[in-house]
């Protein structure tokens, strides 16, 4: 319902593979769970990721051909701790304006 | 249309871009269908068509960022059965550059002549100016050397191509103007014709 922005979308890609090493196929999935992202976006997003140095690659093989498994970087890790707090405050921001009832405020 | 020729048609829509760019592409793509095993024609029907799919990669490429706020309008009818069904809409800047990239063989070559032509008609009237300055320098110097007919025989030869080089310059200023408006209008026409507008 809600447009997944380009910044949105490195993050989420980068919270999966933080969690675990994980491939093309599987995140897709993954996220095609969460949000109505088209299976065309991801290959870009991994790529650039990839090309800015937050993810790398590595191949492993299996069931007799190979699979390309994606880890995230030093460099992607604090890309994500960024975004974990921008995503917090920007959550805040919309909820205080989208709520019934405002948070902070007992009345 | 199968895992195969999916795979081929992306790496031909791809061809823009450097091998090593393809090749991770199609590479990825292929291990996509592989994992996707039985469902790879579903699969395949939810990329769409392998054009749109080559194009997003170019697009993304060439900006930086897709604008990820268009997709969730994406309307799947434009996949016809055998998968060439034409892009959706998409952003209007990325379509034209695609369309200047897959051209580029076309285009470059015109402009290559066209570069050529231009080139070579300036130098016909600059050949005529410098005959029209040294001939009579040359004139002067046979005068002053005391060779009065060689002098006249030289000035003459000055006069007469600065007479030539008023002739062509208009002329030739005129065809490389002509043929730059004329060119620039072609690639325009056949640019909206490529993106189906008039």
């Amino acid at each position: 319902m809600f447009p997944i922005s380009a910044a949105l979308l490195d993050a989420m890609v980068l919270s999966l593979v933080s969690r675990e090493e994980t491939y093309g196929y599987r995140i897709t999935q993954d996220m095609q769970s969460a949000a109505k992202v088209s299976e065309s976006t991801l290959y870009p997003v991994l790529r650039r990721l990839q090309k800015n140095g937050a993810l790398e690659t590595f191949d492993r093989a299996y069931m007799g051909r190979n699979r390309r498994y994606y880890r995230i970087t030093a460099l992607g890790q604090a890309m994500l701790r960024q975004y974990r707090i921008d995503w917090e405050e920007h959550k805040t921001q919309v909820d205080h304006i989208i709520k019934e009832e405002p948070e902070n405020e007992q009345r | 249309m199968n895992k195969d020729d999916f795979l081929a048609q992306l790496d031909a829509y791809l061809y823009t871009l450097t091998t090593e760019e393809r090749e991770s592409a199609v590479s990825y793509y292929r291990e996509y269908l592989e994992e996707a095993g039985a469902d790879a024609y579903a699969a395949i029907e939810a990329l769409g068509s392998p054009q749109s799919v080559a194009e997003r990669i170019i697009q993304e490429l060439n900006e930086g960022r897709v604008s990820y706020a268009e997709e969730m309008h994406t309307d799947y009818s434009y996949i016809s059965p055998d998968g060439n069904g034409s892009s959706p809409s998409g952003n209007h800047l990325g379509r034209t550059i695609l369309v200047i990239c897959l051209t580029f063989p076309i285009w470059i070559t015109i402009l290559s002549i066209w570069f050529a032509v231009a080139v070579s008609l300036f130098c016909i009237p600059l050949a005529f100016a410098a005959v029209t300055i040294a001939a009579p320098v040359q004139g002067i110097m046979n005068y002053a050397d005391g060779m009065p007919g060689q002098g006249l025989w030289y000035i003459g030869i000055g006069i007469t191509s600065l007479g030539i080089l008023l002739l062509l310059w208009k002329l030739c200023w005129n065809c490389v103007k002509y043929s730059a408006l004329g060119i620039g209008g072609l690639i325009r026409k056949c640019v909206n014709l490529l993106m189906g507008k008039e």
